[in-house]
This record gives structure tokens, sequence and C-alpha cells, in this order.
């Protein structure tokens, strides 16, 4: 299936690409204040859209962009740029309802101190002229470039009277470590007939799940957007569906989560400090919380040590759990990384197991923010860092939000009694009630050992659900009258 | 030993009548909102009942107004039932049922009355159209699955101490990965592949084929409604196609899905949800009624149902109109389908609503363990933490 190479010109970039050679990144997320002058703006920017077609370069090699913009649009800037009415209604509940809705904000486990009311942008019902209408994402070598790259496109913000709200630098380090100090990134599904690295034929995903218009892992093609063939005046979108008669507005696009989830590394680093006696207790403890070592070797293959052996590229997502772990010896159960993708184990039998998790996953396109916390230091420092979260999948409400509520926050994730991931899950704050405490259980032969009140390390800062159309999806909004 | 008792359920369904819809749907509201501590209706002073729920079901096709649905899991007899809930809850239900077409006022206030009640008014399956009824664990009264959470919790206190403060891990005990990973299926043999296509064309199943562009138009509440943490409710009621063809392959699927019995472990073909669930006729063979009480997220339960009961699910919804022509495995159809015919509880209670079927599973091997002395390695492994799942 390379159905996604041949549109590979009309699939933004980021869809399919990771930049790894792109480090430096900006995330603007941006109000329309004028419908009319927000399409001229568009229309102007979307020639310099990053798409995913590589030219070969003179050695016959791909070539990597030099930069990269790509651009993402909420419900409500798709509904402000005067997408038709009647058609609104065939993007998907969730992106229409947005993350901030009550229902929404419950299963993401965004309550408490993770509510939406708390958010620093994003959150539900923003005054007018506060709403986020799309979201700009930069991608650079190295900062300079990304400034001057930032400087050029704010410098015709307001001509079009497009108004930045929040603009949210990020960055990956070389050593690709997230602030609590462990690789990142590791664990990526691939698109089938993609032409990216090949690890494990257990991430290879079908192309359905990540770009509207292919087949999904049910063999279906997903949901997707339509417009009406009279909106499209200039004739930019495709043949019209079978089914409906109207245009495939979602084709070659996809959905993307954003979040902001603001790290307490103080608070993390205190916890192993007072928790466990001894160095070696606390940093196997906070590598059992995690699931790898801060090296990315997982315990299953690593269960002592951090083996840098076990780190290279090549073995560091080459595992399965029920071989060697089944029972979570190693890698405990609910820790991060089998919660997130459970691999084999989601159920007793290892194929099952794998076909119902992939259709499950997500894209990772993520980046830190914030300078790190100092190594030794334990106390907080006052500034903020964290990860900026970002996914794309074909199918928020089954992917994302299915991760997240179903295996991230579920208590009785496989057979546990009250436990929540305890890195990134909604955990125990000061003001928890009895019911919203929770465990983690470490696993381990003859007895357990049960952690009482995991605090909550991570925090939503803010974020919202965006739609990512296809650059012939965007020369139609931008043509709309 | 105590006598084995079995479960069974009694669900009725009655018309409101029009004048009283709305005081009545608040008065409900009110209880479903308090359900453990309201003034009104205590389902916790009836200690035999598992589940209960009240559902006000909004015009259906073919039957005219809205109609009242209370159904309940228990533990015995429906006589017993009916008297236990006469004695302790029969000003309660007098007050929601004297608002029902065919009640007859002081019913329930009269143990008796109750009973012939039920027996007139509550739905049975016949020979001829029998009902698909799951119980995770038959023979687990609700007492004794209460019972077992207290002694499980009392258990891994003990662990607890035991286990000290010191850091945990260590190697994994000998032959702990015995066995594991290596029961892969061998694939679809041709029989299983020609009872698929049979089942296929029985319901009229198009494997691929997909129903486009699905809107969904579920309301706020009913989302609120069906996703509590930890336990939820189900009433779908779907109408059945008209036809020969229809009432034959459902009242196969009935035949054959009425000896479906859950493994040790409580689950029902490989889902781990269930408490208990039913597929019953009703309104004189014209509509399906499918009552369910289960475990986690709206969404990761029908996902189950795709990826783990699909042929089930087509053979016996199949039968019903709007089912999607690619089968329950067109996942986006199939839940618009579900959701589409779903009505949300006004009141849910459950006995237990922290635990699910696994946890009580897992209570009852520490349980057992106590009294009898079987069962050494799944208590091995939960005392090492790790809590089977079957």
């Amino acid at each position: 299936m390379d159905l996604p190479r041949v549109h590979a010109k009309d699939i933004q970039g980021i869809i399919v690409s990771g930049y790894e050679h792109l480090p430096c990144s900006s995330y603007h997320f941006l109000n329309f204040e004028s419908p009319a002058k927000a399409r001229r703006w568009l229309r102007i920017l979307t020639p310099r859209v990053t798409g995913s077609e590589r030219k070969a370069d003179r050695s016959g090699r791909p070539e990597k962009p030099a930069a990269a913009l790509n651009v993402a649009l909420t419900f409500s800037g798709i509904r402000a740029l005067g997408f038709p009415e009647p058609f609104l209604k065939t993007f998907s509940e969730e992106f229409r309802q947005g993350m901030a809705e009550g229902t929404r904000a419950q299963r993401l486990g965004d309550t408490g101190s993770n509510a939406p009311e708390r958010w620093e942008f994003g959150g539900s019902l923003p005054p007018r002229g506060e709403e986020v209408h799309a979201l700009l994402i930069l991608q650079a070598p190295e900062p300079a470039a990304l400034a001057s790259q930032g400087e050029t496109e704010r410098s015709g913000f307001a001509e079009w009277e497009v108004r930045e709200l929040v603009a949210i630098k990020g960055d990956r380090p070389k050593d690709a470590r997230e602030h609590f100090g462990f690789r990142d990134g590791i664990s990526q599904p691939e698109i089938t007939g993609s032409p990216a690295r090949r690890t494990d034929p257990a991430d290879a995903i079908e192309p359905g799940e990540f770009i509207l218009g292919y087949a999904n892992s049910y063999g279906m093609l997903p949901p997707t957007p339509e417009a009406p063939r009279e909106a499209d005046t200039e004739r930019h979108l495709d043949a019209p569906l079978q089914a409906t008669g109207a245009l495939d507005f979602g084709r070659n696009g996809s959905y993307l989560v954003f979040r902001k989830l603001q790290q307490d590394v103080a608070a993390f680093r205190q916890y192993f400090r007072s928790t466990f006696t001894g160095e070696a207790a606390q940093s196997l403890m906070a590598a059992k919380f995690v699931g790898r070592w801060p090296s990315g070797a997982p315990l299953t293959l690593a269960p002592n040590h951090d083996d840098t052996a076990f780190a290279a590229k090549e073995v560091n997502n080459s595992f399965a759990f029920l071989p060697e772990d089944e029972f979570g010896y190693r890698c405990p159960i609910g820790s991060h990384i089998r919660r997130t993708n459970p691999r084999d184990a989601l159920r007793g039998e290892a194929q099952e197991s794998l076909i119902a998790v992939n259709r499950h996953r997500i894209l990772r396109r993520g980046a830190s923010y914030g300078e790190r916390l100092p190594e030794g230091i334990f106390e907080d420092d006052g500034e903020a860092r964290g990860l900026l979260f970002l996914c794309v999948n074909a199918d928020i409400k089954r992917q994302f939000e299915f991760v997240q509520q179903t295996w991230v926050n579920n208590p009785k994730f496989h057979g546990l009694y009250n436990d929540r991931d305890p890195v990134i899950g909604t955990n125990t704050n000061p003001d928890s009630t009895v019911g919203e405490r929770h465990d983690m259980t470490i696993q381990a032969v003859p007895i357990r050992k049960r952690l009482a009140d995991i605090p909550q390390f991570v925090t939503m800062r803010g974020g919202a659900y965006f739609f990512l159309p296809s650059i012939p999806a965007l020369r139609f909004l931008a043509a709309l009258a | 030993m105590a006598r084995r008792v079995a479960q069974n359920a009694v669900t009725v369904i009655l018309p409101i009548l029009p004048a009283s819809r709305l005081g009545l749907e608040i008065h409900l509201r009110m209880i479903g909102d308090d359900v453990m501590a309201n003034t009104q209706l205590r389902f916790d002073s009836t200690p035999s009942t598992h589940f209960a729920r009240w559902v006000v079901l909004k015009s259906i096709s073919g039957e005219s107004g809205a109609r009242l649905l209370f159904s309940a899991w228990f533990d015995g007899e429906l006589e017993d039932y009916a008297r236990e809930l006469s004695k302790n809850l029969g000003s309660g239900l007098e007050e929601i049922w004297r608002h029902c077409r065919g009640y007859a006022p002081g019913t329930a206030l009269n143990p008796d009355a109750l009973e012939v009640f039920f027996r007139e008014f509550a739905l049975a399956p016949t020979r001829l159209t029998p009902q698909i009824s799951l119980c995770a664990f038959p023979g687990a009264t609700a007492r004794r699955i209460r019972e077992a959470i207290r002694a499980r919790e009392a258990f891994e206190d003990d662990l607890d101490r035991l286990s000290g403060s010191g850091p945990a891990g260590g190697p994994p005990p000998p032959g702990a990965s015995s066995g594991a990973g290596t029961a892969g299926s061998n694939g679809p043999g041709f029989s299983s592949w020609f009872f698929r296509r049979l089942i296929d064309w029985l319901v009229g199943v198009r494997r691929g084929a997909s129903e486009g562009n699905s809107v969904v138009t579920t309301s706020t509440p009913d989302r609120e409604a069906e996703d509590r943490v930890v336990q939820n409710s189900m009433t779908i009621v779907s109408e059945i196609k008209p036809g020969i063809r229809a009432w034959l392959v459902l009242r196969l699927a009935l035949l054959i899905g009425q000896f479906n019995k859950p493994s040790p472990s409580g689950q029902h073909s490989g889902v781990s949800t269930i408490h208990f669930a039913r597929w019953i006729v009703i309104d004189g063979g014209r509509n399906l009624l499918f009552e369910s009480n289960y475990d986690g997220s709206w969404e990761s339960y029908i996902d189950d149902f795709g990826d783990l009961a699909h042929i089930g699910m087509d053979l016996i919804w199949g039968n019903c109109t709007g089912f999607p022509k690619g089968g329950s495995l067109d996942i986006d159809a199939f839940k618009k389908v579900i959701r589409d015919h779903q009505h949300p509880a006004v009141v849910f209670y459950s006995a237990y609503p922290a635990t699910t079927v696994t946890n009580i599973f897992n209570d009852q091997i520490i349980e057992n363990d106590r009294s009898s002395a079987g069962r050494g390695r799944a208590l091995e492994l939960v005392k090492s933490g790790y809590y089977p799942l079957t």
C-alpha cells in the first residue's frame, strides 16, 4: 500500500515526518479577527506549507526540508473561515466539541488541577477574540533560523488581522531526554508503505489510522469531513464521495491533538528521594514508573541497571512483554510505557493483543519547553517546563482519547484496582478526595510493593483539537466566498 | 459451603401517563443523582440486588409515547425478590410506578400484589424465542461479592505490612514465564472461515462495506451517564427487521446464545467487562432489548465487541434495522447504530460500584484460598501484584 506516497505533495509534512533534523520549533496559536482577511492570509501561507513530498538530491537520496511550516485549524477556526454551515456536522464529534468540553475533559482526566478553567489557552468558553482558530507550527534546524522564520510569519499577521494569542517555543534536545530525564519518543508507529525506516513489523500501521482517505486497521475508510460541490469554486478537491455525492474535504488530512503538559521536576525527584533509600533503589523505582531507564533501555530487556547495550535504536523498541515479562516483575503492569503501548500483553494472547492495540496508536510529534532543572537540584526554581504533546490520528476518540481514558487514567487497567499512569496520570493532589487518590503497584516476588498516594507530576496547561487539512483543502478554504 | 443461589433478572416496561412524564423524570433524576444517599429509593437496603436501573424509553417506532423501564439483577427467585422489594422499597416504588398506565395503585406496598404484578408484566422469554442472559459469576451473591472485596482489602493491608518499605523488584520466580506467549493461534481454519461466511450470508453482511460518513447525534447528558469511571449501564432497543429471514436468524442466534457460559474469570467470548447482560425480544416480537452492566468506557466496551465478538454481534444485531452492511467491524457505523438506539439510564445502581469483573475474579482468588487450600499459583501471582485476567 503506497497510496500516501502518490499523494505526498498534498499531505502536510508533519503527518508523515517528525523532522528529526529540525529540533527547534515554535507553536503559534492564532485568532482570526476578519474571516475575509484570514482567508487571504491562508491563501498566501499555503504555498509555504511543507508537504510530504521529498525530491531527490544529487546523490539520489530524498532531500530533507531546510525548515518546515504546517498549519492546523480548530473547529471554530474552520467555521470562522466560512466553511459551509450544513456540512460542519461532518467533522468528528470530539473535534466539534473541542478538548475543553465537559464530557471530553472528564474522559481525558482534565479535572481538578487539570481542568480547562485553569488552562492558559484553549480552555472552555473563551471571550470573543480569545478563541484559538489556528495553530501555526514552525520547525527549524537551529534557534536563529527559527527566529527569522518566526519573524517572517509574524510580519504578516497585522495586515491580515491574524492575532497571535500565545506562542510557545519547543526544543528537542540532542540527547532526546524529556525533563524528568528519560529518553522520549522511542515507541512510534510507522505508516505502512511510508518510506521511513522499518523497526518492527508490529509497529507498521495502516495509513488510514493517520491519514483520511485510506483504509484503517478495520479495513474501512475513516469517517471524513465533507464539503458541498458548489463551494469548491476553484476545483481544489477530488471527485465526490460515492456514498453522499459531496466532496471529500478530509482526504489526505488528519486530526492533530495539542497539549501543553507542565512537568514538576522537583516534585518528581523529591518523591523518589524521600520514598526510597539509596541511590540505586531510587533510580530503579523511577525507571519502574516509566518502564525504561534514562537511556531509553527498556526494563523488560535490562531489568537491573541502565544498560546502554539495550538503549541503541535497533534494540530499544524491539521487545514484547509476554515472553519474559508477562507478570511485570521487570516492567510493572501499570508503568507508563506498558499503558501507552501494551504491545502483546493487552490480553492473554499475543496476536489478539497486537491487533487490538494497533487500533489505538498515535503518531507523536512533540517537543520539550522550558529550561532543564539542573541535575542534583531538588527544590523547585519556579520556572515553567514540560512537554508539548502533539499527536496525529485519524480518529481522536478511538486513538488519542482512548489511550488517555482506557489505558493512562484507568484505575482498573489490566486487572489493577486503583492505579493510574504514575508519570503522566491524573493522580493525587493536595486537595484530592479519597476516591481521587491513586496507587502504583510494583510487581515483585514473593510480595508486591504498593505505593500509595502517588503525587501528580504532570499538569495540563492548555490545548486544543485541530484538523490538519491537506494542501488542496487549505486552498479550498482560502477560496471560500 | 453455602447453597448455590442463582442470579436472575427482572425487567418491566410500562407506558408513562402523559401528564406525569415531566414530574416523574425530575423525581427519578433526583434519585439517580444521589443513588446511594437519596431519601426516596435506596437499593442498598435490598441485599439481593446486584444492579438496578430506571430508564425512560423515548418514542420507539411502533410504540406510542414514552415508557418507563425498570430492571434489576438479583439473587434468588423472583417471588422472594418481589417480597424484598416491597418490604424495603415499597413506598419508593409506588411513588414511581403510580405514574404509569397499567399499574394498580398500592401494588408495590403489598408483597403478594407485587409478586403477581411481576408475574404479569416482567419480560419473559418463551421456548420459541429464548433470551440470551449473561452473568459473569453465576452463583456469586451480592453479599458474597462484597465480602470478598473486604477480604481482599484486608489481605492487601497485610501484604503492605509484610512488604515494608525496601525496594521491590528482584528476579522473577522460576518458571514464571513458562508457557507465556506461546499460545498463539494458527489462524482461522476452514471450518471457522465457513462458519463466518455462513453468518455473513445469514444476516446479509458484506465484509469491507462501509457506511461512509456517520454523523453522530448524541446529546451531552447521554455521554455523562455512560462514562462513569468504573461501571456503566447500557440500554439498547432496536427494531427487528420485518420478514421471515430476520425472524428465523434471530431465533437461531438466541437459541445458540442462550448456552453462552462465562469462563471462570467471568469472561464471555473473551470480553472481560460484562457483569450482567441480556438480549430479549420485546413488544410482541417487534423490538430487541439489550441491557448490560459493564466496566470501563463506552468506547472500549464497543471496541471489545468488534475485536472479540463481532460474529456474535452480527448474528444478533444483524437482524435489526440500521445495522451496518459491513457488520460490527464497520466500527464507526456500528457505534453510530448503537448510539442511535441507546436510552441512558436515569437511575443506575450497583451494589459494588468500584469493582470490575476482573477485580471480582481476583477478590475470589484471595477469598477461596483463605477458606480452602486451592489455587496456589493464582494466589502467588496476586501476592506478587499481578492480577490474573483469566
